[in-house]
């Protein structure tokens, strides 16, 4: 007989549990047979063991999965990281400030070089400046600053950058702007503004036009028509002040291109690998004027990307989509591809390898957050749109009706597509530069 | 219980020993085979089915423990689908230092916590009761502890259901500390080591609050157990 105390019984759940070293576990069975009230404890204990073990386990209804699935759509919104939100306000603002710093400086020192103070440009000078330079000049000249802030050591002084920049300007016939007469750049403003309202117009006859049945952005009879007078008024108004955007204004200004013209709208984004991280000298070279700012420009140094996966609940509206987006994009790359991550989202394309029941896109882009959200409304548009009553259905709408069993002549419902939009940080790696069109 | 419920686990003290990572054989998706860190990566990157394959994956656990946490169904799925979307909102957060299936447990007993905290006291829907039990047959109770064994009588199924509800009943009546323990390591078969990541406790705590559990229980089952012996 022995006493059995609360070390032992431990030893003895130990035993039960497997968790007990073997040399110590042999002790204690030896010890189980010889002393009958171990035995007996340790006997009390399995069948207690054994009557909780032997509870099945039990199961929630069967939709459980679809239910919860369901919900996700509304977390997935706050999963959106609040920092890129502070990140790139920060990193825009700094790059305006700089931008503009540069400018005052570089205007100063050339006041300065020729030592008479505040003056206006003659019409010699303003000649020899040459004509305003293009956005894309100007862009260049934007990355190319930031690119060699990113290489340089940080004690750089602003001075040397300040001198650089001068040699580049006068080099490219100069920068208009930054010397332009206040009176002239107010006029433009003011153009442009004028430009602006009337576009918003022209988004306005538009969506009459989309209302009444005549144009539909999906619908395959009805090819994405050439960037409009009015459209191309607005990229180009965009285009003319890369620096003052702010994100919040290139999401409007998207959201209204996505309104005008959903080709344009897509001719404007990146088109990358599923995975792929974009060396900073790709993104400059193949980021089109929408992602000329400042602001971008900085962040795209830190961001290796953004993928915006669309989850639609049917395939035939999976694959009415991919349609829609290849057509921008060229190729879309299945997820494995060459060049892509297998364990990072599935690429576009696997809709075709889902169930009947389900697919999913994904789209690579580089966007921030605020352009994501215009784009996800853009893209929910297009799905309203599609099941409108008074147009006729798309393709995979279609299909959806066809395959209906029960034969009842239901209306196709909007079928909602939630986006989630995820950020992925970090300094792409140096890899070795691909030649254009590598990823077809 | 439901008609999904799978039957009663063959009980092996081994249990602890395997992977906790290993899935459940209970999945017929083609992400079947993956592993949860993968499907957590897949999930981060915004695959839903990856998401959905893990829901899938671990529903019942999550149910179950919510259920003997709460005793109540309705909150349990609800709570269920809490814990769900809070992982899902989380999954930025998970680094991939704990596994996955801790990880989960653990957002499920916080929630479990803050949901009793907020009732107050846990509503014990079944009252226990062991005087019908202790006259029983040996045969009816061997029954009722191993059904899977063979197939029994109606009478005896009967008597298994009951065993099965005083048995939860035992359970429920344990202190939430005791009863969280022996949970993980009884229904779920986490290791020790697990429990106590899970629980943020010391494994030398948790043995301790598993050898509690266990005592009071078998206090409390004991005309079942004496019956037995």
């Amino acid at each position: 007989m022995s006493a059995i105390d609360d070390r032992l019984r431990e030893e003895l759940d130990a035993l039960l549990d497997g968790a007990l070293p073997e040399e110590q576990a042999a002790a204690l069975r030896a010890r189980i047979e010889q002393d009958a009230d171990v035995r007996a404890e340790y006997e009390r204990r399995r069948r207690t063991v054994d009557l909780v073990r032997a509870l099945p386990l039990e199961r929630p209804a069967d939709d459980f999965v679809a239910q919860t699935m369901a919900r996700l759509p509304l977390a997935a919104a706050s999963r959106r990281n609040p920092l890129i939100f502070w990140v790139g306000g920060l990193a825009a603002a700094a790059a305006i400030m700089l931008a503009f710093f540069l400018e005052e400086d570089a205007s100063r020192s050339y006041t300065e070089a020729t030592g008479s103070g505040e003056r206006q440009m003659d019409s010699k000078e303003e000649k020899s400046l040459g004509e305003p330079v293009p956005a894309s000049v100007r862009r260049k000249e934007v990355f190319d600053k930031t690119a060699k802030q990113d290489a340089a050591p940080q004690d750089r002084d602003l001075g040397s950058l300040v001198g650089e920049k001068k040699e580049r300007e006068r080099a490219a016939g100069g920068v208009a702007d930054a010397r332009e007469p206040v009176e002239e750049r107010k006029a433009k403003d003011r153009a442009a503004e004028s430009d602006f309202e009337e576009a918003e117009e022209s988004i306005d006859a538009d969506e009459e036009m989309d209302d009444a049945g005549m144009g539909s952005p999906t619908g395959k009879s009805a090819p994405a028509p050439a960037p409009s007078r009015r459209t191309m008024t607005l990229v180009q108004r965009v285009e003319q002040r890369p620096t003052v955007l702010s994100p919040a204004d290139r999401g409007l200004y998207l959201a209204a291109l996505g309104r005008l013209d959903d080709q344009a709208l897509l001719t404007h984004f990146t088109r990358v690998g599923a995975g792929d991280r974009i060396p900073l000298d790709r993104l400059r070279r193949e980021q089109g004027a929408l992602f000329g700012t400042a602001g971008s420009t900085l962040l795209a140094g830190r961001a290796a990307g953004i993928v915006i996966v669309l989850t639609v609940t049917k395939r035939a509206e999976a694959a009415s989509i991919r349609t829609l987006l290849a057509r921008a994009y060229g190729t879309i790359k299945p997820a494995g591809a060459k060049g892509t991550r297998g364990s990072v989202a599935p690429a576009a394309g696997v809709a075709d390898r889902a169930g009947k029941d389900g697919g999913q896109l994904s789209l690579h882009c580089m966007l921030t957050p605020v352009e994501a959200g215009a784009f996800a409304a853009w893209i929910e548009r297009l799905n309203l749109r599609r099941t409108a009553p008074a147009q006729t259905p798309s393709p995979g709408a279609a299909r959806i009706e066809e395959s209906r069993s029960d034969g009842a002549k239901k209306k196709a419902q909007p079928i909602p597509i939630p986006v989630v939009v995820r950020i992925k940080f970090g300094q792409p790696k140096p890899q070795p530069e691909r030649p254009e069109g590598a990823d077809k | 219980m439901p008609d999904g419920s799978q039957a009663p686990r063959k009980i092996d003290p081994n249990l602890s020993r395997a992977n906790p990572s290993n899935p459940p054989a209970d999945s017929d998706l083609p992400t079947q085979g993956l592993s949860d860190e993968r499907l957590v990566f897949s999930a981060r990157a915004g695959d839903r089915d990856a998401f959905a394959q893990l829901v899938q994956r671990y529903e019942a656990q999550v149910y179950t423990m919510s259920m003997r946490m709460l005793s109540n169904r309705e909150d349990a799925r609800d709570l269920a689908q809490e814990v769900f979307l809070t992982v899902y909102q989380g999954l930025d957060r998970f680094r991939g230092e704990a596994q996955f299936r801790t990880w989960l447990y653990r957002v499920t007993l916080n929630r479990c916590r803050d949901e009793i905290r907020r009732r107050g006291t846990v509503k014990h829907t079944r009252p226990l009761s062991l005087d019908g039990l202790a006259a029983n047959s040996d045969d009816e109770r061997g029954a009722a502890v191993e059904p899977a064994t063979r197939e029994p009588s109606p009478e005896a199924a009967a008597r298994g259901r009951e065993t099965e509800r005083l048995v939860n009943a035992a359970i429920e009546r344990l202190p939430d500390e005791l009863r969280e323990a022996l949970l993980l390591r009884d229904t779920q078969d986490l290791a020790y080591d697990q429990i106590a990541s899970v629980l943020d406790l010391p494994v030398g705590t948790v043995r301790s609050r598993l050898n509690r559990a266990r005592t009071r229980l078998a206090e409390m089952l004991q005309p079942i157990l004496e019956g037995g012996l």
